[in-house]
């Protein structure tokens, strides 16, 4: 079956390479799109998608929109101590000017954090936090593209600071900004914001007397889990759908293609089926050889769109959104796998119907 | 002695709009091993349907065929494409060769589905090769062929699976005056050198001096010349 399958093939290099060709071409529009999608998505919520929170006590009027959402924490601080299991968690937009490099303005995310608490993700290169009060920060690797290194200075204008990077951390964006944290102390010594103010209250797991006992003192305020914020971050789920959009379209396209491709291919040798018929070849022989030509053309084209998808990482702006997850990749070349079979499958009736009498008495 | 084929009074009729019109009636013959034999006729005469109902391709309305001693009456589609395969080796108008393979491969194939092992499947193929005068062509694909080169090519995938019985239906249909001699004259040569039976459909009176017996189609019967 295999070696008739691959004979016929290199007989017919170019009906079947047109064939590969296409497959590999809509292939790989779907893994740039999904990669795309992953990477937009990555660069909106990955701080919270990392995050070890599982739980997020939001106000009940924000839409669960953390910026939407605050509350005053004072009383929560002193009546439950946070070694309970809650953590406050601030967002806090910030625009830096980074010194000595263009006039050009960073957005950032900057988020208070005790450096022994879950909240804080630690660093993957330099040094880390400290909770003293030195003006230190730890920024997303994502800031590198931006010209950011370590033991450079970034000035806010806001509250007229200048912070010192001393570490990257990495999967740390949020609202398409890198997120840049910073101890406690620092954060409310300078006063950065007023008071002790946090936009949500997180759990890190379910606990009802806690969950309980929080909403007691904060009030106005509902408990959600993290996939209600992580789908109610501006842009998201608009962005998310569109894509995804696109995505189900060209595997529809795709299955429609593909399958008009393999139908044209095998009415063009139903004659063949009908003497391989005659001279003893079974429907499963006939239909195993055909499925095994798409099973080697699918391997090959999705295997190249794979490697080309995946050499995109290396061609694309460092800032573009864009990100190779394996999971994903393996996940559509799965499906797009399934699609090329359904199609080929779509014409093997046309096999079984082949009569292999109509190879007898062509003159009569 | 099992007979290659026993053919036990057959009728066919082909319904026609609301009426039935016979096509076939009560056929009955015997062949012997070595025997080759014609079947002749005018076109539209019912040659091609009784060679399909040998052939395990058509069934019949009534009466039986035997090939090697077993009846292909009550068989299903899969057990028919094993006589086919086991029993029958086929010779068409035309070569019907798969574009995509080479002489040898062609033979190779129906050895394959059979489930021949691999020595044996390339032993054979090349004495056959050999016997139809085209151990030199072993490598050539159809394309590179003549006309006469795949009928040859044919003739020895007819016989790759040692069938008891060869059917050749017009086998020389298009082919010119010497090439069609040539093709018959191996056919006979191949089938009293290996002891097969074999039945050829044909319009051609000459190629008949080359056959043992032959039968004529006339009005739905088949009358052997004596």
């Amino acid at each position: 079956m295999f070696h008739l399958a691959i004979k016929d093939m290199r007989f017919s290099k170019v009906k079947y390479g047109l064939i590969a060709l296409i497959l590999f071409l809509i292939a790989s529009l779907v893994l740039i799109v999904s990669g795309l999608a992953r990477g937009l998505s990555d660069d909106n919520i990955s701080m919270l998608a990392e995050s070890e929170a599982t739980e997020f006590y939001v106000s009940t009027d924000s839409e669960n929109q953390l910026d939407q959402s605050g509350f005053l924490i004072e009383d929560l601080v002193n009546d439950v101590p946070t070694e309970e299991g809650w953590q406050p968690l601030i967002t806090h937009p910030v625009r830096f000017v980074h010194e000595g490099k263009a006039d050009e303005k960073l957005a950032a995310t900057m988020i208070p954090v005790d450096r022994d608490a879950k909240l804080y993700p630690g660093v993957t290169g330099g040094e880390d936090l400290t909770n003293d009060a030195s003006l230190n920060i730890i920024v997303d690797q994502t800031m590198k593209a931006d010209g950011v290194s370590l033991q450079d200075t970034l000035y806010d204008e806001a509250t007229d600071l200048t912070f010192t990077v001393v570490g990257f951390t990495e999967g740390q964006t949020y609202r398409h900004t890198p997120v840049v944290y910073v101890s406690e102390t620092v954060f409310y010594a300078e006063e950065i914001s007023p008071n002790q103010v946090a936009n949500t209250v997180v759990i890190f797991e379910g606990n009802d007397t806690l969950k309980a006992s929080i909403d007691s003192i904060l009030e106005e305020g509902e408990w959600v889990d993290k996939s209600a914020v992580i789908d109610a971050v501006p842009g998201h789920s608009s962005e998310q759908m569109s894509l995804n959009m696109m995505i189900f379209f060209l595997i529809v396209i795709s299955v429609f293609v593909l399958a008009a491709f393999f139908y044209i291919i095998t009415i063009q040798k139903l004659k063949q089926f009908g003497i391989l018929k005659a001279i003893g070849a079974k429907n499963r022989f006939l239909i195993g050889s055909t499925l095994m030509q798409v099973v080697i053309l699918s391997v090959f084209s999705l295997g190249i769109s794979v490697l080309f998808t995946y050499s995109m990482t290396f061609i694309l702006p460092e800032g573009m959104p864009f990100h190779f997850n394996l999971g994903t990749i393996s996940m559509y070349s799965g499906l797009m796998f399934l699609v090329s079979i359904l199609g080929a499958l779509l014409s093997s009736r046309r096999i079984v119907k082949v009569d292999p009498q109509q190879a007898m008495g062509g003159a009569e | 002695m099992t007979l290659p084929l026993e053919v036990k009074q057959i009728n066919k009729r082909f319904k026609d709009g609301e009426t039935y019109i016979d096509v076939l009636k009560t056929i009955d013959f015997k062949i012997k091993k070595g025997e080759f034999v014609a079947i002749v006729g005018p076109s539209g005469s019912g040659k091609s349907t009784l060679l399909s109902i040998i052939g395990a391709l058509l069934s019949t309305d009534e009466g039986n065929v035997l090939i090697n001693g077993k009846s292909v009456k009550n068989l299903d589609e899969s057990q028919r494409s094993e006589v086919r395969l086991n029993d029958i080796g086929f010779i068409f108008q035309t070569a019907e060769l798969l574009p995509y393979l080479h002489a040898e491969d062609q033979l190779d194939l129906v050895a394959k589905l059979n489930n021949m092992d691999k020595k044996e499947r390339k032993e054979r193929a090349k004495a056959l090769l050999t016997d139809v005068g085209l151990e030199k062509r072993r490598k050539h694909y159809p394309h590179q062929l003549s006309g006469g080169e795949k009928q040859r090519v044919a003739v020895a995938r007819a016989f790759m699976n040692d069938p008891a019985l060869i059917l050749a239906d017009e086998p020389t249909a298009s082919l010119d005056e010497d090439r069609s001699h040539e093709i018959v004259s191996l056919i006979k040569q191949e089938v009293k050198a290996k002891d097969k039976a074999a039945i050829m459909v044909t319009h051609d009176e000459s190629l008949l001096t080359y056959c043992d017996r032959v039968f004529r189609m006339k009005d739905h019967h088949l009358i052997e010349d004596k």
